[in-house]
């Protein structure tokens, strides 16, 4: 018997969730459309009024396409098991995982690629259609390469992602009520990782200051790739950075655990 | 070497006390004072494999951390223990393998998948050869009769119910220790008694250690021999359960039927009154003056009936708890 058939399991139970809370995943997605249309319009009309064809480095079609693929990266990589975490920290949900042998950590992430497994079927039918519809309407170009590297730096930021939220779940044990902690971490994490605009935005010195952070290793990195803004040894490079950071955190967030779990306390009979 | 070796364990909590009003919560953004609790004071005791022993104590005793604790969920202040030669909070797997902890209280359970799904995963947790896996489960859903229920959602199941598929999760791995932590809380008679009775037969079949704690004096009597009491913290008693009012030995409770009311001075100036409704009054005296007791009551008191009685098991804890 293998053990690691336990978290084959988990994988499951994440997979099966997903399937259960389906409505919530496309509801999602629809949320995520209308953020594209709002920014659209909006850099409509910032290239109107600057006159120039490029602006911040991107022209207007790089700039829709970074908008939407960016978006939809958001979403894939979005984790929601924060408020689950501090559940089972607050009311002694975390018990079953301490008196059995499974790793909580390990049941998580298990549980998290199984949800996301699900929803990549609709991801990639989502993805097809936004690159058709940006190649016929503004004649954007995605190629193989580009595409290859894109799929290996997505799930290396969907790595990345959940060990980031995992860190900030870790919280829970020091303070008492985190709900809306999360949300807005949530929204500053999104904006550092270039989920709402290109970083570049910014300007050079805030980058390079974002340069030596793990967020944009999660959104604005694998967009990036795709729209052949980084090419060669810089997706070697941003590929070989992600693993880094993937490591870093991991460790980090085990650590959290460790010295977190020394002051749970178990409530809740 | 015993199975459960406890030494000296404590467990200290800290919390702030919060007045009512708006103006102190304001305070206490800024200013909070630390307060200290100490849940269990220096416990210390001892059970042989195959024992079932009764961990009483009245709510907020320690009953409940010092199983925590126990089972690896919580780290001690101080003190020692090991659970089949494990320290608990180190959480070693193998540690982990051996012991298992139900909770009345709190459902272990995935709360949104059949119970079947749940035995399943504890399978895959403790790597249980299928084949053992599917005879034992069989086994302990036809005990418990709820054989037919294992392929309903969990949410879905009656309290009783639940408490018998919790079992099931916790002893699918055959643990050496066994924690249960009032298992009957809430249940009706039936299902009490089905537990009690599988409790009974588990720990006889495969010599499993328990430790139990129930506010049902009824789970306890049936089920162990020996007791451990614990009262704000500390153990009070630790010693054969019948022999728990060894303490109240030489009393006895005179207990009498009036047929008119009598007032309560009037009885108080026949002994220690324990309780009166004026028809009828439960007095404690000492075992060598009961007879002369209830020979001047007869000729003094409107008595129509009367009995003598020791001390029962559960008032003699009652008054231990008291004392501690």
């Amino acid at each position: 018997m293998r053990s690691s058939n336990k978290y084959l399991f988990s994988f499951q139970i994440g997979m099966q969730n997903a399937m259960e809370y389906r409505a919530n995943f496309f509801l999602s997605i629809l949320a995520a459309i209308v953020p594209i249309f709002i920014q659209t319009f909006l850099w409509i009309s910032v290239y109107k009024n600057s006159g120039n064809s490029v602006v911040f480095g991107y022209s207007f079609a790089q700039i829709i396409q970074y908008t939407v693929i960016a978006q939809l990266v958001s979403r894939f990589v979005r984790t929601d098991f924060e408020a689950e975490i501090n559940d089972d920290i607050k009311n002694g949900g975390l018990n079953k995982f301490i008196v059995r042998p499974i790793g909580y950590f390990s049941h998580k992430l298990c549980c998290f690629l199984g949800q996301k497994v699900v929803n990549l079927v609709v991801m990639i039918i989502l993805f097809i259609t936004s690159i058709l519809v940006l190649k016929f309407s503004l004649g954007v170009v995605i190629t193989g390469q580009a595409m290859a590297a894109f799929t290996i730096s997505l799930i290396l930021s969907l790595c990345l992602n959940f060990l980031i939220f995992f860190c900030v779940s870790t919280l829970c044990f020091w303070l008492n009520e985190i709900g809306f902690i999360f949300e807005a971490v949530r929204i500053i994490i999104i904006t550092l990782s270039g989920g709402i605009f290109p970083l570049s935005i910014f300007g050079s010195k805030v980058v390079s200051v974002l340069d030596l952070m793990p967020f944009k290793y999660t959104i604005n990195f694998p967009v990036d790739v795709l729209n052949s803004q980084i090419m060669g040894w810089g997706i070697a490079r941003g590929l070989c950075i992600q693993v880094g950071w993937i490591l870093c955190i991991a460790l980090l967030a085990n650590i959290f655990w460790l010295i977190g779990s020394k002051k749970y306390i178990a409530v809740g009979g | 070497m015993s199975e459960i070796q406890v030494r000296l364990l404590s467990k200290q909590f800290s919390y702030y006390e919060k007045q009512t009003g708006l103006g102190n919560s304001v305070k206490n953004l800024f200013h909070r004072e630390k307060l200290y609790k100490d849940a269990v004071k220096e416990v210390s005791f001892e059970i042989q494999a195959g024992e079932m022993v009764g961990f009483i104590g009245s709510n907020g005793a320690g009953k409940t951390t010092t199983l925590k604790m126990l089972s690896g969920i919580l780290f001690p202040t101080s003190g020692e223990a090991r659970i089949c030669g494990f320290v608990p909070w180190q959480r070693k797997v193998e540690f982990k393998r051996n012991i298992s902890i139900v909770m009345g209280q709190k459902n272990q359970l995935w709360w949104d998948l059949p119970a079947s799904e749940s035995f399943y995963l504890n399978k895959c947790i403790y790597e249980i050869d299928t084949k053992a896996y599917s005879q034992f489960l069989e086994e302990l859903a036809e005990l418990l009769d709820v054989k037919h229920l294992l392929n309903i959602q969990v949410r879905r199941l009656s309290l009783g119910e639940r408490m018998k598929m919790e079992l099931i999760a916790a002893l699918i791995h055959k643990p050496r220790v066994l924690f249960l932590d009032e298992p009957t809380i809430g249940l009706d008679i039936m299902s009490q008694k089905k537990i009690r009775s599988f409790l009974k037969y588990y720990n006889e079949q495969y010599k499993s250690t328990i430790l139990l704690t129930s506010h049902y004096m009824k789970d306890i009597e049936d089920l162990c021999r020996r007791a451990v009491v614990i009262s704000k913290g500390a153990v009070v008693y630790d010693g054969e359960l019948a022999r728990i009012n060894d303490a109240f030995s030489g009393k006895k409770l005179v207990r009498l039927q009036l047929s008119r009311q009598v007032e309560l001075p009037v009885l108080e100036s026949f002994g220690e009154v324990l309780e009166t409704d004026g028809y009828s009054a439960t007095f404690e005296v000492c075992r060598q003056n009961a007879l002369q007791l209830t020979k001047s009551i007869q000729d003094k008191l409107p008595v129509e009936d009367f009995n003598i009685v020791d001390v029962p098991v559960e008032e003699g804890i009652a008054m231990l708890l008291q004392k501690g």
